[in-house]
């Protein structure tokens, strides 16, 4: 049961384009969540595994997307290329926003880190190669192997093989020795010390590793969405991706994706009359979960398996 | 093996450690007592870099100074703390093997790529010994938190053995343990002791402590005031006033 279920969720997601082939719209927004997705597992990591705090998330999208865009528009490298760039640009600043994270806790991490996100979104506007308040326009379609994925349906695939990857390495690393080191850190800061792990580092690397999934978003937000603005990624859109890693169950593996999809259905599928009522609507999902599911919706999916487990367990 | 040399702490106005000199030998069970707010624990706390200090702290010969605290394990001390900072989050087990990290090795694809060094045979292996040896065996699938207190600090016992340290610092391990836990303790000390490693004890537990220490220092205000067998602290006068007398 445990080992078939994925290869059937998989299956599944490989074909939702040929059902929505009629609503290619569909297909956009399932993109967007996942592109939310991939940011949001960052900040999953930074706060579920490592117990740190960020308000400046979105901020990274940002240098992510427009390191590649800018890549690929000014410098006219290929998509791949432009694709790690902006991942490692975006962990260059991971370690920049990371230091105050060695002296700050809680609340003057999260004021440090929101301020960090504006000095970022502020540069950006006042540059002329990332087009200033004007934002960037015509941003290109990625590209793999030569192929231009120009439509909803080709990016479909190029996204989910994206987040995949990152809720592969997301697992892994949660086992491995670092992800332990950064559970134990969250756990008692002193006991960590103590035990001869080093916490400057493994905040810093904590700090790294969401920052190259929020940039791996951003690229792909940017070159599917084709258009970037600085005031897309301020304080607004990091609390949404503090808010979708919460109601989907913060240090969970898929609650990112389950938040996301939310997100975006509440935020973009509503009728257009009741645009003004998601905010509100959001807030009040993010309120009941924060009361009802402390482990987030995942908390659902887990509750619905142990009971098929326990039956399994009757069965025998 | 740890030479504590004119070590004062300051805490704003309050002197918590005052000129301190001791020395712990090799293969001691070395014991620091006083009354609460002594300062013990703060000597403790300097050696491991967490507070501010003036004069120096020699381990084999090398002065702790400029090692942080991260460091320590590596070079071979180990300690439990006065209030528990176990990994709740996670199992026994991993509590334990935490205690390795610094000589298990891994690196950023071994990360990534789902290799999980902590179950690893050698490691499995190393962390059963110590369960045995502290009588963990039958829980180290289970979580502290649900554990009773006692064996809770067995765990952390557990974790600072784990990397086979040459000096381990225990700060009140008897503390909060009922009579049959305390005597058990006193034999996995003195088991400890048989493989080589000195002990720095803190203990409140007089009955812990004169049964088990091979030499005394008994601060009070921050300062030494005796030192000695059992035989010679339990009979000093200004000991007896300053600390038994108090109880
Ligand atoms: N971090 C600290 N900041 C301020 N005062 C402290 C700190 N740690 C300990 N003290 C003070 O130093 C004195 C010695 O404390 P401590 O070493 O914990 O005593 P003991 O372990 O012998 O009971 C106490 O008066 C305590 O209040
Ligand atoms: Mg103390």
């Amino acid at each position: 049961m445990k080992k078939i279920t994925p290869i059937i969720l998989l299956i599944i997601a490989l074909f939702i384009p040929v059902f929505l082939r009629e609503r290619p719209s569909l297909i956009y927004y399932i993109n967007l969540s996942m592109i939310y997705a991939i940011s949001a597992q960052g900040l999953n990591l930074l706060m579920g595994i490592a117990g740190q705090i960020s308000l400046g998330h979105a901020a990274f999208m940002a240098i992510g997307g427009y390191t590649s865009a800018i890549l690929v528009m000014s410098f006219h490298l290929p998509f791949i290329i432009a694709l790690i760039g902006g991942i490692l640009v975006a962990c260059a600043f991971g370690v920049i926003i990371g230091f105050p994270a060695l002296r700050l806790k809680g609340f003057y991490l999260a004021i440090a880190t929101l301020a960090l996100g504006n000095v970022v979104t502020d540069i950006i506007k006042r540059l002329k190669i990332t087009g200033g308040d004007y934002g960037l326009r015509n941003i290109p379609p990625p590209s793999l192997f030569g192929f231009e994925l120009q439509n909803n349906l080709s990016q479909f695939y190029l996204v989910l093989g994206c987040l995949l990857l990152v809720i592969f390495v997301t697992r892994n690393f949660i086992k491995s020795k670092s992800g332990m080191a950064l559970q134990a850190m969250r756990d008692s800061e002193t006991g960590a010390r103590a035990v001869g792990i080093n916490i400057s580092n493994y905040k810093l690397l904590a700090f790294i590793v969401a920052s190259a999934f929020a940039g791996l978003g951003g690229v792909l937000y940017a070159h599917s969405v084709t258009y970037l603005h600085p005031t897309n990624f301020g304080l607004g859109f990091s609390i949404d991706l503090l808010a979708i890693t919460i109601i989907g169950g913060i240090g969970t593996l898929w609650g990112v994706v389950l938040g996301s999809f939310l997100w975006v259905l509440v935020r973009n599928l509503m009728g257009t009359g009741l645009e003004v009522l998601t905010g509100v609507l959001f807030g009040v999902i993010l309120i009941l979960v924060v009361l009802f599911l402390p482990r987030g919706l995942s908390e659902i999916f887990f509750r619905i398996s142990n009971r098929f487990k326990s039956k399994e367990v009757q069965e025998k | 093996m740890l030479d504590i040399k004119d070590l004062s702490v300051h805490f704003g106005s309050l002197i918590a450690v005052n000129t301190l000199n001791m020395k712990v030998s090799e293969n001691t069970i070395h014991s620091l007592i006083g009354p609460n707010g002594a300062g013990k624990t703060t000597v403790f706390n300097a050696i491991y870099n967490f507070v501010p200090y003036t004069g120096d702290i020699l381990f084999k010969e090398k002065s702790l100074k400029h090692v942080p605290t991260h460091g320590l394990s590596q070079m071979g001390i180990s300690r439990t703390f006065q209030n528990l900072s176990l990994f709740y989050s996670m199992t026994v087990e991993h509590n334990i093997a935490l205690g390795l990290h610094p000589t298990a090795k891994s690196n950023i694809f071994k990360d990534i790529s789902g290799v999980n060094i902590y179950s690893q045979k050698g490691i499995k292996e190393k962390i059963k010994s110590v369960a045995e040896l502290v009588g963990l065996t039958q829980l180290l699938n289970a979580y502290p938190l649900f554990l009773p207190y006692g064996t809770q600090k067995l765990v952390e016992l557990a974790r600072a053995l784990v990397n086979d340290p040459q000096l381990l610092l225990l700060d009140e391990p008897a503390a909060g343990l009922n009579s049959a836990e305390k005597d058990y303790f006193k034999k996995i000390l003195l088991e400890v002791k048989k493989r080589g490693i000195t002990i720095l004890l803190v203990e409140h537990d007089m009955g812990v402590v004169m049964d088990i220490s091979d030499l005394i220092t008994v601060m009070n205000f921050g300062e030494k005031i005796a030192e000695g067998t059992p035989e010679e602290v339990s009979e000093n006068p200004e000991v007896i006033q300053a600390y038994l007398g108090v109880e």
